[in-house]
């Protein structure tokens, strides 16, 4: 008989095995980290050689959890090609990735063109995709936003601006 | 009677820092950072840490006094500025005023939301003035139990904090508190450590070597990934009737009295366990009040009391969260660290030692939270209908501006674009730390405590020479191991009883469902 699926199970079975991972990752990069001959009480490497403990600890205890309430069914469905392909086209995903990119890109152009344009670039693409409001609106406030940061924070405060 | 004599001289000192405040400059700082402290608290989605993280930039290029009187005037104005959207829309502006929504959105459906605007900001203004109050008593006794501390007993502050402020914000399953509170650990070993100035993590980033930077990783945990998670939702929300009337009248207050205080004590207990935070306070006074109260059954149906018990709470943990900040360096509120995080910037090293480096700090933060309160109170009061006009600009056009703020407070701090990265990157993480309903304060708090935790564990072995029994036989260090212990095993059987409650609530749906 299939073991019964509980809601949230399989995120948390997922959560528990890569923060296992990372536990092992992180002990093994502390190992590393002996220097000057010292004795491994106050080598750098023996607070992050406990954490990686921890992590492990904490990775079984939810591991347990998980497996419990049929983590190892339920990961193997959200991980599943369909579940997968639900989850990267549903909208509220595919916003915030948009969102992220949006920034993204916004960081890069501030690095490379002046901090006005690159906001103005930014808000116009932002607004437009948000539908936030009517062309000649989104025209207007993009600038005029754009320009009332710049003026304020680069001669107002005279704060560092990329 | 030295107890007598330490207040005394704090009292005075106080009064000493809010006459040097009054002056044109603080003062416009103060009533400046307050309205715009309410005007980012007052937008649902903006937080009071999200408020200090925007403005923070503003205050890189000011003297330390004025930066203190501007971010602390924020910070208040922030918290309280969360009521107007709970009253008039039922959607907390900060989460700090979700408790607020249950009986400020009744009164404003019967035509009383300008009277709970005005009742919920006196209340947050006393609970602010109380907080205030206790921590300029309190804080000198806390400062002469914390200069007894040893590297042992800070290793196990830093442990307990995370640990606490895992089981607290995590809600019914502290596990996953304690997981987010090591990572915020984690990411702290990353940089040169402090003994052997040893890069650890670093990956051969040369930018890492100084560690990762606070104020980027607090922007983006709590801005960034708060952009996202609002902005990909679509709730749609309509003011509810009139603002109406806005001062109440002074006979409704005095039944609310007792209330008063006992939120005020809560709010104050609750501010200062570390990392708990504003809305932990509000939840917990407001649930206090209604098993306490006569009225209690009125609660949740537009109850003034009930109003009372959450504002009162919220802004008392200001100054709760204020005490183990100034004093041990450990802050009790996310927006505290944010605080923290800037007045590092300004050479001031909160902790045991602050009352011999900077005599004149604590008298200064109070002095300016006084005074903040008041501008809070003002602002309130005058502009409680125009406020209310700004909870109709949609969020889609709001928030979006708020990204290039973000990008310049991470870059304004080290002047390098690696910093703004790396507050995409941690927005990223908190984004999904979020959507997997795991709490971000232990992260950031794992953050701050964990160069602490890490240096004062080692130099601790080292007295010892790496004997664990002279450790356990100093009193104040058992006592935090014994809290620590108690932590581990409650939150082991909470999280056991939360999901067997779980798993039974779905055994019993799907039954139904047959």
């Amino acid at each position: 008989m299939a073991q019964k699926v509980y809601k949230g199970s399989g995120a948390d079975f997922i959560t528990a095995v890569c923060l296992a991972l990372f536990g092992a990752a992180f002990s093994i990069a502390a190992l590393r980290m002996r220097v000057f001959n010292n004795s491994l009480l106050v080598s750098p490497g023996l607070f992050p050689l406990i954490l990686g403990a921890v992590f492990i600890l904490l990775g079984l205890l939810l591991l347990r959890s998980a497996a419990k309430r049929g983590g190892w069914a339920q990961a193997s469905h959200v991980l599943g090609r369909e579940n997968l392909h639900a989850f990267a086209t549903s909208p509220r995903v595919r916003k915030a990735v948009v969102l992220l990119l949006f920034m993204v890109a916004y960081v890069a152009a501030v690095a490379n063109f002046p901090f006005l344009w690159a906001t103005v670039g930014y808000l116009l693409v932002t607004f437009i995709y948000l539908k936030a409001m009517k062309l000649h609106w989104i025209l207007l406030v993009s600038f005029l936003a754009a320009y009332a940061i710049t003026f304020a924070f680069r001669d107002l405060f005279r704060i560092p601006m990329p | 009677m030295e107890i007598l004599h330490l207040l005394a001289d704090e009292a005075v000192q106080v009064g000493g820092s809010l006459l040097g405040a009054l002056n044109p400059t603080i003062l416009g700082l103060i009533f400046g950072g307050s309205l715009l402290g309410m005007l980012v608290g007052a937008i649902p989605g903006l937080t009071a840490t999200m408020a200090l993280a925007l403005l923070i930039n503003l205050s890189y290029g000011m003297p330390l006094e004025n930066a203190v009187a501007f971010l602390l005037a924020v910070y208040v104005g922030a918290v309280s500025g969360g009521l107007n959207a709970a009253i008039m829309i039922n959607i907390p502006g900060t989460p700090s005023a979700a408790a607020t929504c249950l009986d400020g959105f009744p009164l404003a459906k019967e035509g009383k939301g300008g009277l709970a605007i005005g009742t919920g900001l006196i209340a947050s203004f006393v609970g602010t003035i109380f907080s205030i109050m206790v921590m300029i008593f309190l804080s000198p006794l806390v400062y002469k139990i914390a200069l007894r501390f040893g590297h042992w007993e800070l290793f196990l502050l830093a442990l307990f904090g995370i640990m606490i402020c895992g089981t607290l914000s995590a809600g019914k399953d502290p596990l996953k508190g304690w997981i987010v509170g090591f990572l915020g650990f984690a990411a702290a070993m990353v940089g040169m450590e402090q003994i052997f100035a040893y890069p650890r993590l670093t990956f051969d980033f040369l930018q890492l070597k100084g560690g990762i930077p606070l104020i980027p990783a607090l922007i983006g945990v709590f801005g960034v990934s708060e952009f996202l998670a609002v902005l990909q939702e679509n709730v749609a929300y309509k003011i509810e009737g009139k603002v109406g009337k806005v001062i109440p009248p002074m006979k409704e207050f005095i039944p609310l009295i007792p209330s008063a205080i006992r939120s005020g004590v809560i709010g104050v207990v609750i501010g200062a366990i570390p990392g708990a935070g504003e809305d932990i306070g509000s939840w917990l006074s407001y649930d206090v009040g209604k098993r306490r109260s006569k009225q209690g059954h009125k609660f949740g149906t537009g109850s003034y009391e009930g109003l009372v018990c959450s504002e009162v709470a919220n802004n008392a943990v200001i100054g709760g969260a204020m005490i183990p900040l100034l004093t041990l360096a450990v802050p009790g509120s996310p927006p505290s660290a944010m605080f923290l995080a800037a007045v590092w910037l300004h050479g001031v090293r909160p902790g045991p030692m602050l009352n011999f480096e900077n005599p004149g700090f604590l008298p200064l933060v109070a002095a300016m939270l006084i005074l903040g309160s008041f501008a809070m109170l003002f602002w309130g009061l005058a502009l409680a209908k125009p406020m209310v006009a700004i909870l109709k600009i949609k969020r889609e056009i709001l928030l979006p501006i708020v990204i290039p703020l973000t990008v310049i407070g991470a870059y304004a701090g080290g002047v390098r674009i690696f910093d703004v990265y790396l507050m995409l990157a941690f927005g990223v993480l908190g984004y999904i730390l979020r959507q997997m309903d795991y709490p971000l304060a232990p992260l950031v708090l794992g953050l701050i405590l964990g160069p602490l935790a890490d240096t004062s564990f080692r130099r601790a072995l080292q007295q010892s020479r790496g004997a664990i029994m002279p450790l356990l036989e100093r009193p104040i260090g058992l006592l935090l191991l014994l809290c620590i212990a108690w932590l581990i095993w409650t939150g082991i059987q909470r999280t056991r009883q939360y999901y067997a409650e779980q798993t039974a609530r779905e055994d019993g749906e799907e039954l139904s469902a047959e």
